[in-house]
């Protein structure tokens, strides 16, 4: 493998760009994860918390005179 | 740092373009990862207390991802030995397939990564275990103790049984003696698993010049330690059956898987071979230690959630 990109062979080259995009194809996926599981952690702690608040007692109705 | 992770940090810049997704995958030694994934899942469905789904599974994320980090900072250390064992020589440093920053930096990232994740979803009580876990693995046994004492496998054994304390902690926030006591299973049962492959594999290790006990102190010693371990191992997997933590739908299970294991224990403490084509007793005690664990975590797990 030549250490200079100027000099690589078609066959390096090919290659060369094969991994990049793999790598990058792999980065994309993994960064798509992470915001899903972000939203979804956020939406369930959320949940938690709403259903974890004390609920609003209504006010007792004064009986008309 | 090692010499030949030197080496690839300065001469494999050009060769770690062509690193793919699978070299960075490889640095997670996600062989060793499905065992602690699966014993800290199983001290999660054990443990007292409801993890919504969501959180559970990132909880085993976390705990995967860090044990994952760990393997990574324990290859950037160790390649030079990496690159003089068989077993290991096609490792990604080793291999020049990646350079030394990249792998440090990828371990860093993850480990980080992964306890400020469990601590701000579940919590710090998780996040703090699992931080120890990875500077115990990392610090304490390659840095410190891997090259210095046989005993390296015996202490380093702690690092495989953290995540059972992380998973534990990460439903109930807090470790009582039953996690311990799972700590303390995995713990013991280390020893007598990595000598077993250890006695097989000594040409390696010796090669490396890693202490390994049956490198340093010869193969019937070795395998009088296995056996040594193999008898305080079983009396453990049965104490949670006879303090009342477990039924004896478990406690069952462990007697007869801990029968097993003595018995081939005892067969490779009586086997006098030395060529490791003749070490049948110590490969089948080495596959079968494998499926004792799973089975026996298997097994409490069912019992907690399956019987009455």
């Amino acid at each position: 493998m030549n250490s200079d990109p100027a000099n690589w062979t078609d066959a390096e080259r090919t290659a060369f760009y094969a991994r990049r995009e793999s790598r990058n194809r792999a980065l994309g996926i993994l960064l798509f994860a992470l915001v899903a599981l972000f939203f979804g952690i956020t939406v369930v702690r959320m949940t938690d918390q709403i259903n974890a608040a004390p609920k609003p007692v209504a006010a007792p109705t004064v009986p008309a005179q | 740092m090692n010499q030949i992770a030197t080496d690839a940090t300065t001469g494999s810049a050009q060769a770690t373009l062509f690193a793919d997704w699978r070299d960075y995958f490889a640095l997670l030694k996600p062989r060793v990862m499905t065992l602690v994934i699966f014993t800290a899942a199983c001290a999660m469905a054990v443990a007292p207390g409801k993890l919504h789904p969501m959180l559970a599974f990132t909880g085993i994320l976390c705990i995967a991802v860090a044990a994952g980090a760990a393997g990574a900072l324990n290859q950037w250390y160790e390649a030079d030995i990496d690159a003089l064992m068989k077993r290991t020589a096609q490792r990604p440093l080793p291999a020049g397939k990646l350079a030394a920053g990249e792998a440090l930096a990828f371990g860093v990232t993850l480990g980080t990564g992964s306890v400020a994740m469990i601590g701000l979803a579940l919590n710090w009580v998780a996040a703090f275990w699992l931080a120890v876990s990875i500077l115990f693995y990392v610090v304490v046994y390659t840095v410190w103790l891997k090259r210095r004492t046989p005993q390296n496998i015996v202490i380093g054994g702690a690092a495989g049984a953290f995540p059972v304390i992380c998973g534990w902690a990460a439903v109930s926030g807090d470790t009582p003696l039953f996690a311990w006591m799972l700590f303390g299973i995995i713990f013991l049962w280390t020893p007598p698993h990595f000598w077993a492959l250890a006695l097989f594999m000594e040409a390696d290790y010796a090669k490396a010049g890693v202490p390994m006990l049956p490198v340093t102190h010869g193969l019937p010693e070795t395998r009088r330690q296995i056996l040594l371990y193999s008898c305080l191992l079983v009396p453990l997997t049965i104490a949670p059956t006879l303090l009342g933590m477990a039924d004896w739908a478990y406690g069952g299970t462990a007697i007869t898987l801990g029968a097993m294991f003595m018995w081939m224990a005892i067969k490779v403490s009586r086997s006098t071979a030395t060529a490791p084509s003749q070490m049948v007793a110590e490969k089948q005690l080495f596959k079968f230690s494998l499926l004792y664990l799973a089975c026996l975590f298997g097994a409490l797990v069912a019992d907690r959630l399956l019987l009455p």
